[in-house]
């Protein structure tokens, strides 16, 4: 194998693995909830949407939120976990763990969201998913009777 | 009765067989089981009527588990309540069920939920006893990021072990329009149709004979006595709509105010021996068998650390063919309700109080009464 063969393949090589990090960072896979990072943002949302996340195996809730002065991303929680009816122009107040990133919107990992007065816990202080430990229903009381319940989340 | 199995011992076994179904569901799915064990004490200075002076504490361990797949997600639940006073108010309920939920376009999405639910009772109440099946159907679409509708047709059919009297099936259709204004204020109109079948119901209305009233239970005891020989059955249909206007003020504050009206257009007469059970009633549906209206409003907002939510709801309710205990003219009552409800979670410990104040006029003294209830509860989530 030649030094030019030999500079190709190192080359693609790099050119791959870097493709495959922006991959990865664009589906957002690479962030984390940090709880020593934690901010509170208010603001009107934008844009909500779902959105595969964490390898694209849960279909999560995405909003986008603007203030007077930024424009946040939010990562809400599975689509099935979150039961709001969303609606663009809200007021909306996160709290969660931040990361701001140069080459894209500031990003939060929301751990508690309130909108119109309704609070909706969404992970723990140190960042632990409530769904991951408590169902959506909330009670077995509140399923009983075929409630359509799984409404909401937005779209 | 009518050759039906009764059930017994109080659903006590329910609990422990939902309890084994996780460590099925582990070993297959990917997400999500969750256990709740959960206590609540309650004091009630009335239960439903105010037959008696009533007190209850009780214990309400629950296990709630989802399991989670993609669009579907199976859930189960189930609960006791062991009450210290009186183990005959003891119950136990199971619900198994699934949602499948999916964006067919980023507007659209539909819904198919079926559940089967168990309700047991312990004692002399274990003619309550029922199973429900039920088939939701639904799809909800965003005409605009700030209009969407949702239409929803709901099936259910629940089956009372030993009282054939109580079972019925019930068709809901449901459409309805939300709007969501710059001012924060969201509009929502919604039109719906219950239609209910009892397909047993005995022709003489004294067949349900009520009983003396037991103080130290609380129950107004209305039980089933007698024999029934002729049974037909009996459906009707229950047109609604409803108007509600809710407003935040800013992220942190929501009110809201609504209105509904509802119609009866057949006279309910042939389940006069239905309603002479209040007992059954919720399970059955109260929901179903008034004409009226119900106003409400209320607040909600995070105080402090604490969730805080407030509503106050009047009811004009009509009983069309239900006649007062003393052979009078039909039923007509006005209902005043307050409820407030304080959450906080602290950790995986969540720490409620629900206090509800109600006071109901009637024109049939049976069902004149003032309750105040105040239930403290407690979980912690594993």
């Amino acid at each position: 194998m030649g030094r030019m063969q030999i500079s190709r393949a190192v080359f693609w090589g790099v050119a791959f693995l870097a493709a495959g990090m922006a991959t990865c960072a664009a589906d957002n896979s690479f962030h984390y909830f940090d709880p020593d990072r934690q901010v509170t943002f208010s603001g009107r949302l934008a844009a909500f949407r779902i959105e595969p996340m964490y390898a694209g195996r849960t279909p999560f809730i995405i909003l986008t939120v603007e203030s007077e002065e930024r424009t946040m991303r939010v990562e809400v929680a599975p689509r099935w976990f979150f039961r709001l009816d969303l609606a663009v122009g809200m007021q909306v107040r996160v709290t969660g763990s931040g990361i701001d990133r140069p080459d894209a919107p500031a990003w939060i990992i929301a751990r508690e969201l309130v909108i119109q007065g309704q609070r909706y816990e969404l992970r723990d202080a140190h960042g632990f998913p409530l769904w991951s430990r408590r169902g959506a229903g909330h009670g077995s009381e509140a399923r009983r009777g075929g409630n359509c319940r799984g409404w909401g989340g937005g779209v | 009765m009518a050759g039906r199995k009764a059930a017994h011992g109080g659903g006590s076994l329910w609990l422990p067989l939902f309890l084994l179904l996780p460590l099925v569901l582990r070993a297959e799915g990917d997400k999500a089981l969750t256990v709740i064990p959960a206590m609540e004490l309650a004091y009630s200075s009335n239960l439903f009527l105010d037959s008696s002076q009533y007190a209850a504490t009780f214990l309400a361990p629950a296990v709630d588990l989802e399991w989670q797949k993609g669009d579907l997600s199976l859930f189960l639940s189930a609960d006791q309540r062991i009450f210290r006073e009186s183990s005959d108010l003891n119950t136990s309920g199971a619900t198994l069920g699934a949602t499948f939920a999916r964006a067919l376009t980023p507007r659209t999405t539909i819904i198919v939920s079926p559940d089967f639910s168990l309700e047991q009772f312990r004692g002399e109440f274990t003619y309550l006893d029922s199973n429900t099946f039920a088939l939701a159907l639904g799809v909800k679409h965003y005409f605009r990021p700030q209009v969407f509708s949702r239409l929803t047709a709901e099936v259910s059919a629940a089956r009372f072990s030993s009282e054939p009297a109580f079972d019925h099936s019930r068709l809901t259709l449901q459409a309805e329009t939300s709007l969501f204004f710059r001012s924060q204020t969201t509009v929502r109109l919604q039109t719906g149709f219950n239609w209910l079948r009892f397909p047993s119901v005995p022709l003489d209305s004294q067949s349900l004979a009520p009983e003396p009233v037991e103080p130290m239970t609380g129950r107004a005891g209305r039980r089933r006595s007698g024999t029934v020989t002729q049974i037909f059955s009996f459906a009707y249909g229950l047109p609604y709509v409803s108007l509600r206007m809710a407003q935040g003020i800013g992220p942190a504050v929501g009110l809201f105010a609504e209105f509904q009206r509802r119609w009866l257009a057949d006279d309910l007469a042939p389940l006069a021996a239905l309603a002479n059970d209040e007992w059954a009633m919720p399970g059955t549906g109260d929901t179903f068998t008034w004409d009226g209206e119900r106003w409400s409003a209320g607040l909600k907002a995070p105080l402090a650390g604490f969730d805080l939510a407030v509503d106050a709801a009047f009811l004009r309710k009509a009983y069309p063919g239900f006649s007062t205990a003393d052979g009078g003219v039909d039923r007509r009552d006005r209902q005043f309700l307050v409820r407030i409800l304080v959450e906080r979670s602290i950790g995986r410990l969540d720490v409620s109080m629900r206090t509800e104040l109600r006071r109901n006029e009637s024109s049939d003294e049976q069902f004149r009464y003032r309750m105040v209830a105040v239930r403290l509860g407690l979980g912690y989530t594993f």
